[in-house]
């Protein structure tokens, strides 16, 4: 996992690099924290990323909920094909880099 | 980056281990299939194999080694025809299945080392290809084992799938994203739709914990517990649900499986599954469907991979499983231990006569609680024998088929404990034995027939504790050893002169003789010596001693005996100069000082040997082999040592016996490089390194030939055996002399 940050003017972008995993979850839950706390709209590249797995995603969708509560968006672009089949089997994907959030289904339904 | 490598190389430790066990359980179910005409024990056994195939799947998934994924997934297919009783089970279907077991253990192999796929990994994928009868569909690489869900002819059921994960899934390696892919495989995913409800705010968020859920639909022609069956691998950590939907082929029915419990298909369900089996066909296969998702793991699993070569090169490859039970002992006995400590602490602050008493009664109870310790600490480092002895049915069954033998193995004592750091070093002198027995000690079959004996042969694999060691035999039933052959054999070799009169043991010794035994050799022995001497020779080296005997005609016996640890051994104390060695008791004799008519030297002073009370053993001098400095020379003004080894018997010049200790033996290897002739270091009670003595090459490092050569000067009856056993690793014995 590497990752790069770059503050601007009303729009944070983050550049994923690797792999990430359960292994990288909490440096990524970390770095999400800030960037929900940026006051910023946010726009992550993933161009790089070679695998993603369920624990990273549940941070970017709780990154992305933050955002979208506070008025901002966050914007995920690039996913390569490979992952984003992965997630798709996993109805992840519309979640993810959808515009909205989706309404949280009741438990058990 | 640092931390992820040392937790993935954790969680490799752990697969690798894992891997082993369950190609373990693998080869041992398929070599029992087709032993019991009873079909249930062969599904059951079938159903064995396919929960490790399985096992072994989702976890080498987990980690992106997809050939692995890939093999195994094809093995399921074979075995789930095999299960249907689509295909019948051959001895050719066996042992493809064991072939491919092979390539999945060197497959394992392979990612330990970092090396190459195996060269017959494509050939056995192929046949299992074959075996599944696919053709037409698959396309370039063998590698085509998916189904394509855009091929199915028939719409199959629709189930309603719930999947909770519990929140500490992630914990166990899985990510339950990889689950759904594996589903997709099964038959078309209708819908899927995650539950987020879930999900806390990020500043609350444990990222190790699963907030995610879902609920999926999925058509397929397969039964549902091929359904539950992706989600074997996180039953003990979730809850799923597997419904029949309302317009499917069958009346609703829930399937469901939570923590722990045994998958139990309500009755209802048991009708729908029969339904849609009924009308069930396979999927096709399709290598290009799935080319997308290959890719997918390939780049992290090349990342693992390395990691896996670099923890296993690292050392980090050996792992041993402990019940909490014994850890919580052990603590109990530190504790026990700090509290002994703080006594004493407080005692000696004491001087008067009554604190004396208290800090002798502290120092006992210290001691008292350290031996336990040592003792339960050396009882964790024990396992079963029989994770040793479970290979070889498979060796049994390989070897006597190409050899069209007829050959019954019969394994008793598995339970018996064996210190952990010698169960793989045993693995290759036991093989070898039984290839031996199977190869030249059961006779043909027609040549049993004609002296009566069973058509079967009978080899009798043993373990038992004797005597604080542990004895392992084995025994076959067939035609022995020829004495007056092997005779006439080693005088041809000149290992022995025709007026020699060597008893029946030494004439069995001669088969450890380094090259004794070659092809060309008598037809009933040939086979018994090559080798012999490696296989003698690995035994020694774990302080372990090996016996044979055989009758002609009725079968022979080895006996391996083996010290019950390696860590931790009682020795005598030597001092030699100002440097102390340690030999181990088990082969001291007794020390004596001997007078200067019981001293002999011969061959021009090449070799010397002592007279002990009628017998003629070879001296050693140990500040000559050891090259030290300042001892004392004169074996009169010194001590002798007397040392067994191998059934031979030999003395040691030393200075001083300094006394008995039982020591913790540090390897060399790890701190400094392996010197021969010796075993190892440890630290005395001073705070003094001292060297351990390896007996067995103490006695090939001294001049061995001259020590023979006097030995047999000196007595020639009793030694020339001897001579011929030295003779033989002088000239061709790897574990040479430095």
């Amino acid at each position: 996992m590497h990752l790069d940050v770059v503050e601007g003017p009303g729009r944070t972008d983050v550049h994923l690099c690797g792999s990430y995993d359960i292994l990288c979850a909490a440096e990524l839950l970390e770095v999400a924290r800030r960037l929900a706390e940026s006051g910023t709209d946010v726009a992550i590249q993933c161009a790089d990323v070679t695998a993603l797995d369920a624990s990273c995603v549940q941070v970017l969708l709780a990154l992305k909920r933050s955002l979208l509560g506070a008025g901002h968006q966050l914007e995920i672009r690039d996913v390569p094909s490979s992952v984003q089949e992965l997630l798709a089997s996993a109805g992840l994907v519309e979640p993810l880099i959808g515009d909205a959030f989706p309404p949280s289904t009741p438990q058990g339904a | 980056m640092k931390n992820v490598s040392a937790d993935m190389a954790e969680f490799l430790v752990t697969f690798f281990e894992e891997a082993e066990e369950h190609l373990g359980t693998m080869e041992t179910a398929l070599v029992g299939l087709g032993t019991k005409a009873d079909s249930n024990h062969n599904n059951e056994l079938l159903n064995q194999v396919f929960r490790a195939a399985h096992s072994i799947k989702g976890a080498s998934g987990a980690f992106g080694f997809n050939e692995i994924m890939r093999f195994t997934h094809a093995m399921e297919w074979l075995l789930d025809q095999l299960r249907e009783g689509s295909k019948a089970l051959t001895d050719p279907v066996t042992d493809l299945l064991l072939r491919a077991n092979d390539v999945l253990k060197e497959l394992i192999a392979s990612l330990k080392s970092d090396g190459e796929i195996p060269s017959r990994y494509h050939g056995v994928f192929r046949e299992l290809e074959e075996a599944v009868a696919i053709t037409g569909a698959v396309e370039g690489e063998p590698e085509s084992f998916v189904e394509s869900t855009a091929e199915i002819a028939n719409p199959g059921t629709e189930y309603r799938v719930r999947f909770v994960p519990a929140p500490q899934l992630f914990e166990t390696g899985m990510d339950p994203v990889v689950l759904f892919s594996e589903l997709a495989q099964l038959g078309e995913l209708i819908e899927v739709t995650p539950d987020l409800s879930r999900l806390p705010d990020l500043f609350t968020m444990n990222p190790v914990q699963c907030y995610l859920e879902w609920s999926l639909s999925i058509r397929t022609e397969r039964p549902a517990s091929d359904v539950l069956d992706v989600f074997a691998f996180v039953e003990d950590f979730s809850v799923v649900e597997v419904t029949v939907a309302p317009d499917g082929a069958a009346e609703a029915a829930v399937l469901s499986e939570q923590l722990s419990e045994p998958v139990s298909l309500p009755t209802a369900a048991a009708h729908a599954e029969a339904s849609v089996e009924s009308v069930a066909k396979r999927p096709t296969m399709n290598v290009a469907a799935n080319a997308t998702k290959r890719s997918t793991l390939a780049a992290p699993a090349k990342e693992t991979k390395n990691i896996a070569a670099k923890t296993m090169a690292g050392g980090q490859g050996s792992t041993l499983r402990v019940a909490t039970e014994s850890i919580d002992k052990l603590l109990n006995l530190v504790g026990e231990l700090v509290i002994a400590q703080s006594m004493i602490s407080e005692a000696i602050k004491d001087t008067s006569p009554a604190g004396r008493v208290r800090l002798h009664d502290a120092v006992a109870e210290m001691e008292r609680s350290t031996r336990e310790l040592q003792e339960r600490v050396m009882a964790v480092r024990m396992v079963p024998i029989g994770s040793v002895f479970k290979r070889f049915p498979r060796v049994v069954r390989d070897v006597s088929s190409s050899l069209n033998k007829k050959i019954k193995l019969v394994i008793e004592g598995e339970e018996t404990e064996i210190d952990k750091g010698m169960v793989e070093q045993i693995v290759d002198p036991l093989t070898h034995l039984i290839r031996n027995a199977i190869d030249h000690g059961i006779e043909p079959t027609s040549e049993r027939q004609n002296v009566n004996k069973p058509e079967e042969g009978l080899i009798r694999l043993s373990a038992y504790h004797e005597g604080g060691n542990v004895v392992i035999e084995v025994v076959d039933d067939g035609r022995g050893l020829q004495l007056d052959r092997i005779r006439e054999k080693a005088i041809s070799r000149g290992l022995l002169s025709p007026n020699d009169q060597p008893t029946e043991e030494q004439l069995h010794a001669l088969i450890f003789a380094a090259g004794f035994s070659t092809a060309d050799a008598v037809s009933d022995l040939s086979g018994r010596g090559v080798g012999m001497d490696v296989v003698k020779r690995n035994v020694e080296d774990l302080s372990g001693s090996l016996t044979f005997t055989s009758k002609a005609g009725s079968g022979s016996k080895i006996q391996i005996r083996l010290p019950l640890t390696l860590a931790i051994l009682d020795g005598l104390t030597l001092r030699m100069g100002t440097q102390l060695f340690v030999l181990p008791l088990t082969s001291v004799v007794e020390s004596i000082r001997p007078k200067a008519d019981q001293v002999r030297s011969v061959m021009g002073g090449k070799g010397e040997f002592i007279r002990v009370r009628g017998d003629s053993l070879p001296l050693v001098r140990l500040h000559q082999v050891m090259n030290i400095d300042g001892c004392v020379t004169d074996p009169c003004k010194a001590l002798i040592t007397i040392v067994e080894a191998n059934h031979t018997r030999f003395g040691v010049l030393v200075d001083e016996v300094v006394g008995q200790a039982q020591v913790v033996v540090k390897p060399l290897e790890a701190n400094y490089r392996r010197i021969d002739g010796l075993m190892g270091a440890t630290i005395m009670g001073d705070g003094r390194v001292a060297l351990i003595l390896d007996v067995q090459c103490l006695a090939r490092k001294s001049d061995s030939a001259s020590i023979a050569r006097a030995a047999a000067a000196a007595n020639p009856s009793k030694n020339t055996v001897k001579r011929a056993e030295r003779k033989g690793d002088a000239n061709g014995s790897s574990d040479s002399v430095a």
